[in-house]
């Protein structure tokens, strides 16, 4: 997925709160995550993720800090912030109850 | 949460726009880290380091495209653009200096005026007191109905009537009184201290009730007990003036004509009692009359009780007092009157309402005129610059963006503008208020140039930016829609020329100041050549203030008496008497007389005016005697006593008949004998005629400030200053203790014009800003025009065409606006002068000699500066013009 389609745009931003609301993170290390829980499946292109990433520190949902990464790099850590927690939960919500519509439908098809 | 998520974004996008060069850097670094992090990532894969790195890249997909994504995410475009236009817009400014000093300087001219007239307009006749809750306060009027017709008379209420309204609470809540002392003489001891402000006595809760807090000291508490020694209280000004503002000032004494009183405390700096434009000196506390002693009237002030309306508080505070009267008076019935306090009370108000209206609508006239012209200005170059705004359009500016920055382009002039004038505005108030104080020397304002009047201010510039800025950018775009880039070439008559609109109401509303301020300059000229009545050349008049020394009658008479046979012995001196004030002051006696067989239409028509005056007064004033003698020593002392009436009186009271030697009765059937009959004169003021006037001897009720009236020989050839000196120096030796102002009678009748004069001047300066930038704004938008069509013109010189023929054709359009702006402006002068009709004297407001000299002026002046671009067309060389295209 080389541009993510609207769905995915929104999808995107709900899977980067995700892992932020773990721990702060780099850029880098948001995309390399993303692949690990996805089990691969979702491939976001490197690129996109910043612009994404912008948008979020726009909104406030999330804020940025220049920290040292492990092997000693100045990097931009991206962490959660308060509204942006509530706003995870929030969407996750949403997104719940979406899937669980749209797997329903999907099983209805199947039967 | 809102709140936390706002300020974090609001600190991102105020970071974006001050640190742009770092948020760059940063943007490039982040993607820098992540492209070296990847491109380790494949080479412990196995990748070589510069196949690694290409990948890296690959896989980031346009670098550049989405390091634009991250940028358009901070969203300060809108913001951005704004500054760019702004730097645009100064860049102009600075290319053509003329037009941008032409443009700042008449907006700042338009709102600095604006500013100025409304600050002072506001302190005296709009802003709220600076007490508590001024909205629940209520003044009462105390008003006796004489006869049938309108003739109201008010009078102060009984101090009595106060202690019983603070007893009952039925209709005020808190209530408070004072009143204002009579000439007060105060010294420190050892010098007389000037005052202007005078003393007020107030109510012991006056500044508790109004929650006035003291800036030094303390002020009168509502339960203070008698005092060892009498108390005052300073206002800020007079602290300030008198005792340099010297917080020591506190616990010195003062003399308050005579008596020995301690100094408490001083009053805020923006606290000036309950009349505004009025700042009494010192306060001190009522004395409650002693039983027996006349009733003393006080001015009484209530908060009202919640729910109860202003006529159900009149009926029931006129129920209240006429139940209340101790005895019956003669006096008609009183009604209570209650009137709204929260702008405060009027003296002042009724001095200079109108004039300040009138100057208010007069400098907003004055603004439409400043905008028009910077309009007309902007649209010219909106014309010139058709072309830069076409090829913009054409290369994908969009309409709405190139509506911005044109209208940018005006506002950042209006801001220019505004930010001078209301610069200009704080040492234009000064210059106002000094003018204002030249009518009346007591006036105390506090101008601050506060909320309200930046709000003002701020509404000012929103207007202009809406006319100066907003209409021609729009204009401007809308001429430049189509194919303008084609229609370079086509003749110019099917170009539009935009600003016709703009001239015409420039020229429309110039012709109204112009035409108003002819009107007001009529008025003031027919008031200085007006016959008064009495000659007031060589004259002065000095009051004498004998309060100072506490005499008794006959010690009183002697001084006057005295003084008096001084005065006229001096050499020079042609005639020298005295009178309780002198002509042309605001002060006034009224009483009613009756002669036997004469039955009033009216009660009012038994109303005269009385002067109380000595002997020599006729002579003294010059007043034309009609029939019978001036007054005589003899005449103070006669019975019946001597009165002297004018032609006026006369007529009224004995028709044809000759009132020489009749007798007239005055209150409690005091009989008067007349002595003259005089000339009808105007003694209040130079527009009130038709006055019934009485003279009778000064000595029927002894005054402590009277004012002697001194005329002098006009052979001497001295000075009427110098005169005036030697009378001054002869009071001041009968009796030094005794202080005395004088003035020649010339200068105050001056001041007494000075509301009139004040128009005058000012109304003149607003006109001729008015013409000043309508010349400018033709002058420039003829000149654009011209500019515009220099093709044209070649090939019509070249084809033959006579130069005058070329002028002609140039003017006729301008020539055209001109005549229906005067038409409009012409229309419009005819309606809105009838508001100005009670400031008017001498002339109808719809003066037709007026308007047409206004009318004559102004095309005159707009011809002139219509003249000068022509003339310049005529000369175009068609070899050049031709070429230039």
């Amino acid at each position: 997925v080389s541009k993510p389609s609207d769905l995915v745009q929104g999808t995107l931003d709900l899977l980067i709160l995700k892992i932020l609301a773990l721990e702060p993170l780099n850029g880098f290390a948001i995309g390399q995550r993303l692949r690990q829980v996805s089990d691969e499946v979702l491939q976001v292109s490197d690129g996109s993720l910043y612009p994404a990433l912008h948008k979020l520190e726009q909104q406030g949902w999330i804020t940025a800090e220049w920290k040292l990464t492990d092997n000693n790099r100045r990097a931009k850590f991206y962490s959660l912030t308060r509204p942006g927690r509530r706003h995870l939960d929030h969407e996750s919500a949403n997104w719940e109850r979406l899937s669980t519509a749209i797997t329903a439908l999907v099983k209805l098809k199947e039967a | 949460m809102m709140l936390e998520r706002w300020w974090l974004i609001a600190r991102l996008r105020l970071r974006s726009l001050l640190r742009p060069k770092q948020i760059e850097e940063e943007l490039r670094d982040e993607i820098r880290f992540h492209l070296d992090e990847r491109t380790r990532d494949l080479q412990t894969r196995g990748m070589a380091e510069d196949v690694a790195a290409n990948a890296a890249r690959r896989a980031f997909g346009g670098l550049d495209q989405r390091t634009e994504e991250c940028r358009d995410a901070r969203q300060i475009g809108p913001i951005e653009d704004l500054g760019k236009d702004v730097r645009h817009a100064l860049r102009l400014m600075r290319r053509s200096p003329a037009v941008t000093a032409v443009a700042v300087l008449s907006l700042a001219l338009g709102i600095g005026a604006n500013t100025a007239i409304f600050t002072v307009f506001d302190a005296l006749l709009l802003k709220p007191l600076p007490v508590d809750r001024p909205d629940t306060l209520r003044t009462t009027e105390p008003i006796a109905r004489i006869g049938a017709g309108a003739a109201k008379k008010s009078f102060s209420l009984p101090y009595e009537f106060f202690q019983a309204l603070q007893r009952d609470d039925s209709v005020f809540s808190e209530v408070l009184a004072f009143t204002i002392g009579n000439e007060p003489v105060l010294s420190d001891g050892t010098r007389v201290l000037p005052t202007t402000g005078g003393v007020l006595f107030v109510s012991a809760n006056y500044f508790s009730m109004l929650k006035v807090q003291p800036q030094a000291g303390r002020l009168f508490r509502p339960h203070d007990g008698p005092q060892s020694q009498q108390a005052v209280v300073l206002g800020d000004r007079y602290w300030r003036e008198q005792f340099a503002a010297d917080p020591n000032a506190v616990g010195r004494s003062i003399h308050v004509n005579g008596t020995l009183a301690t100094i408490i405390g001083v009053t805020p700096s923006e606290f000036f009692g309950l009349t505004v434009g009025r700042a009494p000196d010192v306060y001190m506390p009522i004395v409650p009359p002693s039983p027996g002693a006349p009733a003393s009237g006080v001015q009484i002030v209530g908060r009202v009780q919640p729910g109860v309306t202003d006529p159900e508080a009149r009926d029931r505070l006129t129920a209240f007092l006429q139940s209340h009267q101790p005895v019956a008076t003669n006096r008609p019935a009183l009604t209570v009157e209650v009137l709204p306090l929260e702008t405060g009370l009027s003296t002042t108000r009724a001095l200079f309402g109108k004039p300040l209206s009138a100057l208010m609508a007069m400098v907003v006239l004055l603004l439409v005129v400043a905008c028009t012209n910077v309009a007309t200005i902007l649209l010219a170059r909106g014309a010139a610059r058709r072309v830069e705004i076409s090829i913009r359009s054409a290369i994908g500016a969009g309409r709405m963006r190139l509506f911005r920055q044109l209208t940018t382009e005006g506002a950042v002039l209006v801001v220019c503008g505004g930010a001078l004038g209301i610069v200009l505005a704080r040492w234009t108030v000064d210059v106002l208020l000094r003018l204002l104080q030249l009518v009346d020397a007591s006036l105390a304002v506090t101008t601050v140039l506060d909320a309200r009047v930046l709000l003002f201010s701020a509404l000012a510039c929103g207007v202009a930016v809406l006319v100066a800025a907003v209409a021609p950018a729009s204009h401007a775009l809308r001429a430049s829609s189509g194919a303008v880039l084609r229609e370079r070439s086509e003749p110019s008559h099917s170009l539009r020329r935009p600003g016709g609109a703009f001239v015409v109401i420039q020229v429309a509303v110039s012709l109204m100041l112009v035409a108003a301020s002819g009107l007001l300059a009529r008025t003031l000229y027919s008031l200085v050549t007006i016959d008064a009545g009495f000659n007031p050349n060589r004259v002065a008049v000095v009051s004498v203030a004998t309060g100072a020394r506490g005499y008794e009658r006959e010690r009183l008479v002697q001084y006057y008496e005295d003084l008096s046979v001084r005065l006229r012995a001096m050499p020079g001196v042609e005639a020298a008497s005295l009178s309780q004030f002198s002509v042309l002051t605001t002060a006034r006696t009224t009483g009613t007389i009756n002669v036997p067989g004469f039955a009033p239409a009216t009660d009012d028509d038994r109303w005269v005016q009385v002067y109380q005056v000595g002997a020599q007064f006729l002579r003294a004033l010059a007043i034309p005697i009609v029939k019978g003698h001036d007054f005589t020593d003899a005449d103070l002392t006669s019975t019946p006593t001597a009165i002297a009436i004018n032609t006026m009186v006369a007529r009224r009271f004995f028709g044809d008949e000759n009132p020489i030697g009749r007798s007239i009765f005055g209150d409690a059937r005091h009989e008067y004998r007349v002595i003259a009959v005089v000339a009808d004169g105007r003694y209040n003021t130079l527009r009130e005629a038709n006055v019934p006037i009485i003279f009778v001897p000064y000595t029927e009720r002894l005054r402590e400030r009277m004012t002697y009236t001194v005329r002098f020989s006009s052979t001497t050839g001295e000075s009427e200053t110098a005169a005036l000196q030697r009378v001054l120096a002869e009071v001041r030796t009968l009796d030094p203790l005794v202080p005395a102002y004088g003035e020649r009678l010339q200068a105050l009748i001056d001041r007494s014009l000075g509301q009139e004069r004040l128009l005058v001047v000012i109304a003149g300066w607003f006109a001729a800003a008015a013409l000043l930038l309508l010349a400018l704004g033709l002058y420039g938008v003829i000149g654009f025009w011209v500019t515009a069509r220099t093709g044209e013109i070649g090939v019509r010189l070249a084809l033959g065409a006579r130069r005058s023929q070329v002028i002609w054709d140039v003017l006729r359009r301008p020539a055209a606006l001109v005549l229906l702006g005067v038409t409009l402006g012409g229309v419009m002068t005819l309606a809105g002068a009838r508001l100005a009709g009670s400031l008017l004297f001498g002339l109808s407001p719809q003066d037709p000699v007026t308007l047409a000299t206004a009318t004559t002026f102004l095309v005159a002046v707009a011809g002139l500066a219509a003249i000068v671009p022509a003339r310049r067309a005529s000369r175009v060389d068609p070899v050049v013009a031709l070429r230039c295209d």
